[in-house]
């Protein structure tokens, strides 16, 4: 065997490693949608489908502090989120109709509103090891209309390419989190 | 932590204990008569015991204790004293329920009714395996912060035993070690009336206890005050005027900026978030299922904190900064056999400065 066929089956190899630990993000954005005018936006408190309790104000934070990394968009703070919700006499927890969202986007004097849903978020047991393990969808819909704009669904979990050789601990769930919220939105900006 | 049981009556009888303690006026007063002109300090002292925590002393008796050794702390210190059950005797006019929220006009009270310049708030945290204290003072016409301390003491395993003198001995040596802080800061003076004010709400705790919020927005307040380019009102009594207009300072609405905005004359209000304190996964609650060997304490050799530091600007209800800080601590056996005991309270302050750090970094950029 060449020397040749033996690097480029290595570098095969590494590249089939490093994409088993890259996080898995399925994304859609609607192509005929000018981004640029959304300036103002607002976050919707997140919908918890996990097993923690505390998992969607925690990854409601993180995504948050992701936002603001992006300086592009102004995000209202939460507060004022469910201020406008009371004001509307609507539930934080209820899906929101179209309708709803126009409504909720002229009360806060926001251009889009992200949603997330917290589908896992925890401890994982992979092939006899315990890793941090999260799965998350957030979408963003402008409110001219209340249509999707964005959506993206992102799992990662707390394994990567030189634990699986040499050992050792999972990534922690902050980390976990931070690296899925901030794959998700890299498809946005 | 396990859970025992009678343990929620325990918790219940100590609360009451406590509040009795905290209203009940004391037969022989300790009112120091007031010297015109003399700056006087007025001191309180607030006693929690950490979720679930069972202390075999009372209550009462423990707090008097602690504010004898106070007193003379603080008289150490050139201050001329008005113990708590003297600012008791305004609790026909007002009572003080929690150091978490003090009401503007139970400050005005003290200022007024008392002449009481500053004062000094003292709460302590005692758990099976060590005394925490908190403290700091305050001017009463303005709420800004003057001077913080905080001390952390082992007090043994004492406690939990059988021998109550012993447990009571070791509390209270661990107390006088904690307050010699106290007397060894002396007075400072009010802050510069040139530095722009900053106001810094209490830590919204997020699956952590109310005392762990409390420590969180202790030492994140020391940080800020300690950094010198502000002078902070207390959170406590940031939170008090939202809560005596009947608002929630958890929730920053349109009316409670607008309330901030027009009592502290600021644009901008950081909130703090805590996420996680203490040992062990954040997948697993604390109080559940958790082996009482790997209690949080100084001996732990796992501690993970997750704060996050938000501005939101008073205007508009918009984040204009923020920082997110996860931090996990591994303590590790040496060569020789020595295990790293740094304290909860030191990888606490350790990551607070870290998060200060970067709250900081990115408001520069901005």
């Amino acid at each position: 065997m060449s020397r040749t066929t033996i690097s480029l089956g290595l570098l095969v190899l590494l590249g089939c490693c490093l994409a088993g630990c890259a996080a898995n993000t399925t994304s859609y954005v609607r192509d005929d949608v000018d981004f640029s005018y959304i300036r103002r936006v607002a976050v919707y408190p997140f919908v918890n489908r996990s097993q923690d309790p505390q998992a969607a104000p925690r990854v409601y934070s993180i995504f948050q502090a992701e936002l603001l990394q992006h300086d592009a968009l102004r995000t209202i703070d939460l507060g004022e989120t469910l201020g406008g919700l009371q004001a509307l006499r609507l539930d934080p927890a209820a899906v929101l109709a179209p309708e709803q969202i126009v409504a909720l986007g002229k009360q806060l004097g926001v251009d889009g509103i992200f949603f997330g849903d917290v589908d896992d978020y925890g401890l994982e047991r992979a092939s006899g090891d315990r890793v941090y393990s999260v799965t998350f969808t957030f979408s963003l819909a402008e409110t001219e209309t209340g249509s999707v704009v964005w959506q993206s669904t992102v799992h990662d979990d707390g394994t990567s390419l030189w634990r699986k050789l040499f050992g050792g601990g999972t990534a922690s769930l902050h980390d976990v989190s931070r690296s899925a919220i901030a794959d998700a939105l890299e498809t946005l900006f | 932590m396990t859970r025992r049981p009678g343990m929620r009556d325990l918790s219940t009888g100590l609360a009451l204990a406590l509040l009795v303690s905290l209203v009940a006026p004391a037969a022989a007063g300790r009112l120091v008569a007031p010297s015109p002109g003399e700056g006087r300090a007025g001191a309180l002292v607030f006693l929690d015991s950490w979720t679930e925590t069972v202390l075999p002393l009372p209550v009462a008796e423990l707090r008097l204790d602690a504010e004898r050794q106070l007193e003379v702390a603080l008289q150490l210190s050139g201050r001329t004293v008005v113990m708590t059950d003297g600012l008791m005797r305004l609790a026909g006019v007002r009572r003080v329920r929690s150091a978490a929220a003090l009401s503007p006009r139970f400050l005005a009270d003290l200022r007024d009714l008392l002449g009481i310049d500053e004062l000094v708030i003292v709460q302590l945290i005692v758990e099976p395996q060590r005394l925490l204290m908190l403290a700091r003072s305050l001017d009463t016409a303005q709420g800004l912060v003057w001077q913080l301390w905080q001390a952390e003491e082992p007090v043994g395993t004492l406690l939990l035993g059988d021998d109550l003198d012993a447990g009571r001995a070791a509390l209270l040596d661990a107390l006088t070690r904690a307050l010699r802080s106290v007397s060894e800061g002396g007075r400072v003076a009010a802050p510069d009336p040139e530095r722009p004010r900053a106001l810094l709400l209490p830590a919204t705790p997020i699956g952590c206890s109310l005392q762990e919020g409390l420590l969180a927005t202790h030492v994140l307040l020391a940080r800020a005050a300690g950094d010198g380019r502000a002078a902070y009102v207390d959170p406590a009594y940031a939170a008090a005027v939202l809560l005596d207009a009947g608002l929630d300072p958890r929730r920053l609405d349109g009316e409670a900026r607008a309330l901030l905005s027009r009592t502290f004359d600021a644009q901008v209000v950081a909130r703090p978030i805590l996420m996680a304190y203490g040992s062990g996964p954040l997948a697993t609650p604390r109080a559940i299922g958790n082996d009482p060997d790997e209690r949080i304490g100084p001996r732990s050799l796992v501690s993970s904190f997750w704060l996050a530091l938000q501005d939101v600007d008073l205007r508009d209800g918009t984040l204009v900064n923020g920082a997110d800080l996860y931090v996990q601590h591994q303590g590790r056996t040496g060569w020789f056999g020595q295990v790293d005991r740094t304290s909860l309270l030191t990888r606490l302050q350790d990551a607070t400065r870290t998060l200060w750090h970067d709250y900081r970094t990115s408001l520069e950029d901005i």
